[in-house]
């Protein structure tokens, strides 16, 4: 129990007991002194008690603050000297980020080489001492050249371990779609050590291995992978992979480093920008046997999406160029055939007047109505400037109502631009589109931040910086919170969209 | 609820309320931070504690009895009365716990005071956790009266309690200190002489209806197992009257010993009735009645309310289903049958029979047999002896393998490492619970019509009233119960009639007969409110669904004509091969301006390749998108009515509103709040809001965030709100001066956190939005779908269900609360159950009957059924948000969609 705290009445009882031990050589006890001292005290002028209150004050601080210091928890460590794991893992990571920036130094950034893994396991659920690999994935990447290597292999970690087997079907079924005894996976741990250390480096002897990258997550499961098949491969070397590193510090230092940035940009959003759902199902990208189930858990293929992911943010920011090995070849897939509507919706027309008279009639009426008040109402943008975030592609704008418009989109896309933000960027062969995307619950690291959106515009060459500080911009209006929250994402950039305008109709 | 410590709730409590009592008997004290409750003598060891042996005619009744008396009480101590330990449930343990220590801290307050600080001690009375804090407004008439007034029968029960009568509550405590509650009870049970035979005890706190001559007796009794002689101070503590909250909690506790005194059995929360089972020999199942009871203080007094629960057990052991599946798979290859019994029963939950506990199992050991030995106190014990000794079961088949079971967190904690486990009896398992046809043929047990639940009930009562055991139990506390159900005033809300609009582009008002709730027929020859034409959409699929997607296309132009909601043809894009990738391609490659909704044909419901689809078109590309399944379109007679609700559903998701009810407030803006676990982030919650825009509240904006698990209440509420007021703002011109939020997803329990954490949060933004002087009225109401009440309507002696739309805001509902009960929906099978609703925040200045009709008017509200609901329909699209992001999307949809029901 802490010591308790002291105050004015028990200082005046504690002086007025030993009085009364020195006159009367008997002490009451306190409980007896607290009904004595009772009366006396009241009597006590203010500045009397105010002194007795400083003494306590004094003893408070004297005797609050050793024992506190010295207070263990319940595993018999002193509280005052713990520290946090999360304190202790951020900490970490700016000294990786620290290592990252000076071992650039004097290098073209877009020469350095990357190298990028991921593992599946076979569970991850219960607090496990040690993850056991399923499949590795790695790529090697420049950023001037994009992907240059890859290794992909399947790894047989052996039995199930006991008790487990539960949590690794349940795993296996929600992720990854590997069978516990799998063919295809390579038993040979020692082949699989060489070729992870002939892939980031030709020569294991050398001093300085990069680093690799993982997801910050997925930090502890790579680390304990690399440690599983080190420790089978049994080479007599130690592990060259000392330094793991998180993917999104690479980011953010790249980024750090373009020298664009006055602002730290947010964590969460690189983050969320890696882990895109955009090519999640590219087929080109997977491993064969992933394909075959067509399951998007593929180290391979993970490696590469996130890779695609890191291209497409710096491509802008760093400058350079996004060619084939940049992107996923999606050219391959055209697996789909398109029927405009233009003849069929006539005959079925037709038909409709031949079988149901009642229904001309009722179709008679789809004149162009006015649009219903209240659509009108909630699609009108506030400002001018904003227009765009309003009506985005998607949403419905009110001209859509009116006749003739849907006739022919040609004309449309001549006619109309495409509202800032959303039409093509010029110099990108890509086509890269910016789209505004609201990440609500994020706002906690951003606010107070200055902003810069970007807004592509043929005449600046597809840059131009908007900068406001946040409160200003937040007092505007719904729309302006909405834009807000896009530029938050501000690199996050919309190849999908690209693809549209790229493949069909513009 | 028998005896071992290994996973019982005594043993958690335990290592809960452990402080001091630590050093005093750890045999081991080498070992401190290990985390290990102390436990007396050769109690279960570490490893396997339960389990019965497979035997093929199993003594069910016998086990408990047996084994209360080896660990409890064999030698000195023999009339331990089996039912004796489970007695009291979970909560009284705490409140035991809890109590004990107020009843020491007492003499320190009184020094404290004595002492003469001015402080007085403010400690919080034992049991005032019983009493309900009070949400009322001041003097505010909870009570309404629109509607037509009716009578109803409720699954209550009157309980009379003796209106001049007081008991006594001692302190009881050990020396040395007992740990395990059962050794407490029969050491307690042991002093008959001196305490007599009605009392109540659980564990801490004793109840004699009796005065003790000294305020502390002093007894002793011999520990069975050791001969220890214990002594036992029972110090009076406090005198209890009948009419405080405490001695309902004693009456609920005296309950639950009548429950045993009817022979019934205690599984989990419920006591079940194992002469009443049903066995379904043709899925092996047994479904078992029960009852969930609680006595509380109501509006009409002291109420037992009494529900049906029923539990599904296998009949055949986990044993029998792998010889089942070994005949089956043939039984030359032992690799394959293991494989297959992996794949098979690996994961499903077992329950252990013997002591009514449910287990999953992780894995089978294929090589263990019951002969196998584990530790047990020290000293190597066979699983057959382990069974016989503690359970008196005999191991039948001796060449069983063993299951495995992972020990849980608290387990861990303990030091135990592995536990494993004989075949026995097995739960019902996922498989069988997917199985339609089992589901079916259960459902003529489970799903009780209205007239067989209360006659189960009443007759429940009958039994308990009629039994001279339960006299023994009940009368010396002087408590009666009823055996006829209470009948309540009730009223009747007429059906409320909806907006839409007559074929000439009028509004209209349409109506439906109050018995279905329904309107689907009655709006066939009236258009939407608010149809949003589409001129431009995607209709995507597979090649080999290529007919049904035309039919379907086709469809929905007749219907939507009909509907006034003009569908043009759309672009088909018909895929080579339906794989997911192809899916997603179609729909990016395809995609302009201009598209207005992406349909999409699914061969099934594969839940990757419709997360996929979901995640492209509400992140990447933000439209909205419906999915259809083929099996929908193959229902050929019914193409046109399935084309009808799609179309609805593709019209509200652009947008569009389909009908209104007419609400006469101005100014006001309902919010719907929900939330739901992520299945992709652990320990995360998906909370999600929904605000009405307009004033027929037929528009919507919707959000969502991301709080932790675990703790109900949103954290990002105040964001959430200032973005909808600032929306609510953009369209009508003016903030709203009315708000009133439905908070589904809170338990009573929460009650009190979520008030004051998400009150403060509406305020928060109230501020932000508005700024200082911006203050609307508002209203904040619990609803709640799961609750035990049970309303039936009588005609002529005919019990039924009550029609929808009514209401209950008195009798039943809490004495100091504002809160009513809704009948909303109707059902079509099984007893209806009605919808709790509690204002906990009224500023708003409606009277109960505006709240009241409010929440009716806002059941109908809901598009994707036409007809009413259980909750206010913002509820629903709030519930049905969280669960999309939770269950495939996974983050923040794009903010383009929100001003639409894009998740329907």
């Amino acid at each position: 129990m802490p010591k308790k705290k002291s105050n004015g009445y028990l200082m005046f009882m504690i002086e007025e007991k030993k009085r009364i031990l020195a006159e009367t050589k008997q002490a009451p006890s306190m409980q007896e002194m607290a009904v004595l001292c009772n009366e006396s005290w009241k009597r006590l002028s203010p500045e009397e008690r105010a002194t007795y209150n400083a003494m306590a004050k004094r003893a408070n601080l004297k005797g609050g603050q050793d024992p506190d210091l010295m207070r263990l928890d319940n595993q018999g460590q002193i509280i005052a000297l713990r520290k946090s794991a999360a304190q202790e893992a951020a900490m970490l990571r700016t000294r990786e980020k620290q290592d990252l920036v000076k071992s650039w130094e004097g290098q073209d950034l877009l020469d350095i080489r990357f190298h990028v893994i991921n593992f599946q396991v076979m569970y991850t659920d219960e607090p496990v001492d040690y993850y056991l690999p399923l499949e590795v994935g790695m790529v090697s990447f420049t950023l001037r050249d994009g992907i240059t290597k890859h290794l992909h292999s399947f790894i047989d970690a052996g039995e199930v371990p006991h008790g487990n087997m539960h949590l690794a079907l349940k795993h296996s079924e929600n992720t990854h779609k590997i069978p516990l005894s799998f063919e295809q996976a390579d038993s040979d741990f020692l082949r699989l050590w060489t070729r992870l250390e002939k892939f980031v480096v030709s020569d294991p002897h050398r001093d300085d291995v990069p680093p690799i990258f993982c997801l910050a997550s997925e930090k502890v499961i790579v680390q304990s992978c690399l440690d599983y098949i080190h420790y089978h491969a049994r080479t007599g070397e130690p592990n060259i992979f000392t330094r793991v590193y998180a993917l999104e510090d690479l980011v953010m230092s790249l980024l750090l480093q373009s020298g664009k940035f006055t602002v730290k940009p947010s964590e969460t959003q690189i983050h969320d920008s890696l882990l895109r759902n955009q090519w999640d199902y590219v087929s080109s990208i997977r491993c064969a046997y992933h394909d075959e189930s067509d399951c998007s858990y593929c180290s391979l293929a993970i490696v590469k999406r996130l890779s695609f992911a890191i291209f497409d943010m710096l491509s802008s920011v760093l400058g350079f160029k996004l060619k084939e090995h940049h992107m996923p070849d999606e050219s391959s897939n055209q697996t789909f055939t398109v029927k405009l509507p233009s003849s069929a919706a006539r005959r079925t027309d037709t038909r409709v007047k031949k079988k149901k008279k009642k229904k001309r009639t009722m179709n008679s009426e789809f004149q162009p109505k006015p649009a219903p008040f209240e659509l009108k109402e909630l699609r009108k943008p506030n400002s001018l400037s904003l227009c765009h975030l309003s009506d985005g592609p998607n949403i419905l704008s009110v001209k859509q109502n009116s006749p003739g418009e849907s006739q022919s989109r040609l004309q449309y896309s001549t006619s109309i631009r495409p509202p800032p933000g959303f039409g093509p960027r010029p110099g990108f062969p890509g086509d890269s589109l910016f789209r505004p995307q609201v990440c609500i619950c994020d706002l906690g690291s951003v606010e107070g931040a200055t902003l810069a959106s970007r807004h592509s515009s043929p005449e600046q060459n597809g840059s131009c910086y908007l900068k406001a500080p946040v409160d200003v911009l937040r007092k505007r209006s719904e729309h302006l919170w909405s834009c807000l929250s896009g530029m938050k994402v501000i690199f996050k950039m919309n190849c999908s969209l690209s693809c549209r305008y790229k493949h069909g109709h513009i | 609820m028998s005896d071992e410590p290994v996973s019982g709730r005594a043993r958690g409590r335990g290592g809960r309320g452990r402080g001091k009592p630590q050093e005093q008997q750890a045999p081991g004290p080498t070992q401190p931070p290990a985390a290990q409750p102390p436990r007396e003598g050769p109690g279960p060891g570490p490893a396997p504690s339960v389990g019965r042996g497979r035997s093929k005619g199993p003594p069910r009744q016998q086990p408990p009895q047996e084994a209360a008396a080896p660990i409890a009480a064999p030698a000195t101590i023999v009339q331990v009365p089996p039912a004796e330990p489970s007695v009291s449930g979970r909560g009284v343990h705490r409140g035991g716990g809890r109590e004990r220590s107020h009843a020491s801290g007492d003499v320190p307050t009184e020094e404290m005071a004595r002492m003469g600080l001015e402080r007085t001690y403010k400690r919080r009375q034992p049991y005032e956790r019983y009493v309900e804090a009070a949400y009322k407004e001041g003097d505010k008439d909870p009570h309404g009266s629109y509607g037509s007034k009716i009578e109803l029968v409720t699954n209550y029960f009157r309980v009379t309690l003796p209106s001049e009568f007081k008991i006594w509550q001692y302190h009881v405590n050990f020396n040395p200190e007992v740990e395990s509650i059962r050794v407490k009870y029969a050491l307690i049970a042991n002093l008959d002489l001196v305490i007599g035979t009605v009392k109540c005890f659980d564990g801490g706190i004793l109840y004699l209806c009796k005065m003790l001559p000294n305020e502390v007796t002093e007894c002793f009794a011999t520990r069975s197992y050791d001969n220890a002689v214990i002594k036992i101070e029972i110090k009076r503590v406090a005198e209890v009257f009948s009419t405080s909250p405490q001695f309902i909690q004693i009456v609920n506790l005296l309950f639950k010993k009548v429950q045993m005194a009817m022979g019934m059995k205690l599984i989990r929360d419920h006591y079940f009735n194992p002469t009443q089972a049903v066995k379904i020999l043709k899925h092996k199942l047994e479904v078992m009645p029960g009852f969930s009871t609680s006595i509380l203080r109501y509006e009409a007094g002291n109420l037992l309310g009494v529900d049906i629960v029923h539990k599904i057990l296998r009949i055949d052991t986990f044993l029998d289903c792998l010889y089942n599946l070994y005949y089956s798979v043939g039984q030359q290859d032992m690799q394959i049958f293991r494989a297959a019994a992996v794949k098979q029963f690996v994961g499903t939950i077992v329950m252990t029979r013997h002591n009514n506990k449910t287990y999953r199992v992780d894995d089978i050991d294929w090589e263990g047999r019951p002969t196998n030995t584990f530790e047990k106190g020290g000293t190597p014990m066979t699983y057959i002896d382990y069974f016989k000794e503690r359970w008196n079961i005999t191991v039948v088949d001796q060449d069983q393998p063993l299951l495995v079971v992972k020990p849980t967190e608290r387990d861990r904690r303990r030091g135990e490492i592995r536990r494993t486990f004989i075949c026995f009896q097995s739960c019902l398992s996922e498989e069988v619970r997917s199985d339609f046809n089992v589901m079916k043929d259960l459902a003529i047990h489970t799903r009780i019509g209205p007239d067989g639940r209360l006659k189960t009930l009443e007759d429940f009562l009958k039994q308990i009233n009629a039994s001279q055991r339960v006299k023994e139990i009940l009368s010396p506390w002087q408590t009666q119960l009823d055996s006829k159900a209470l009948t309540i005033p009730a009223r009747q809300f007429p059906a409320e009639q909806l907006l839409m609009k007559n074929p000439k582009g009028d509004l209209a008002k349409i109506t439906y007969d109050i018995k279905d709730a329904d309107w689907s027929r009655n709006m066939r020859n009236y258009k939407l409110l608010n149809a949003v034409n589409i001129q431009q959409w995607l209709l995507i699929y597979p090649q080999k669904l290529s007919q049904p997607a035309n039919d379907l296309a086709d469809c929905l132009n007749r219907v939507g004509a009909g509907m006034g909601m003009r569908i043009a043809e759309p672009t088909r894009v018909e895929l080579h091969n339906d794989r997911n990738d192809s899916f997603l391609n179609a729909i990016r490659q395809n995609l302009n301006q201009n598209v207005q909704i992406v349909v999409t044909v699914a061969p099934n419901n594969k839940k990757d390749r419709y997360d996929a689809i979901k995640k492209s078109c509400c992140i990447e590309n933000p439209v909205p998108s419906q999915v259809v399944l083929q099996k929908t379109l193959m229902k050929k007679q019914g193409l046109m009515s399935v084309a009808t609700k799609i179309a609805i559903q593709m019209n509200c998701k652009m947008g569009g509103e389909v009908w209104g009810v007419e609400i006469p407030v101005k100014g006001l803006m309902i919010v719907g709040i929900d939330s739901y676990h992520d299945s992709a982030n652990k320990g995360q919650s998906v909370g999600a809001l929904v605000a009405s825009l307009n004033k027929e509240c037929t528009r919507y904006y919707s959000m969502t965030e991301y709080h932790p698990r675990g703790n109900d209440a949103l954290n990002g509420l105040t964001t959430l709100l200032a973005v909808a007021l600032r929306k609510y703002h953009d369209i009508n011109g003016f903030l709203p001066q009315k708000l009133v939020f439905y908070r589904d997803g809170v338990g009573d329990g929460q009650l009190e956190f979520v008030y004051k954490h998400e009150v403060e949060q509406v305020f928060a933004a109230f501020t932000s939005v508005g700024g200082e002087g911006y203050k609307p009225n508002m209203a904040f109401i619990i609803v709640k779908k799961r609750i035990n009440t049970r309303l039936f309507s009588v005609d002529r002696n005919q019990i039924g269900n009550p029609l929808p739309g009514t209401l209950v805001d008195s009798h039943i509902t809490k004495p100091d609360w504002y809160d009513f009960f809704l009948v909303s929906q109707s059902v079509r099978q099984g007893t209806v159950s009605p919808t709790s609703y509690n204002v906990i925040y009224d500023k708003t200045g409606f009277q109960a009957d505006h709240m009241q009709r409010l929440t009716y008017k806002l059941t109908h509200m809901y598009f994707n059924w036409q007809g009413t609901i259980r909750v206010p329909a913002p509820c629903q699209y709030a519930h049905k948000l969280a669960f999309l992001q939770g269950q495939s999307l996974h983050r923040q949809f794009s903010a383009l969609l929100a001003d639409k029901l894009f998740y329907l």
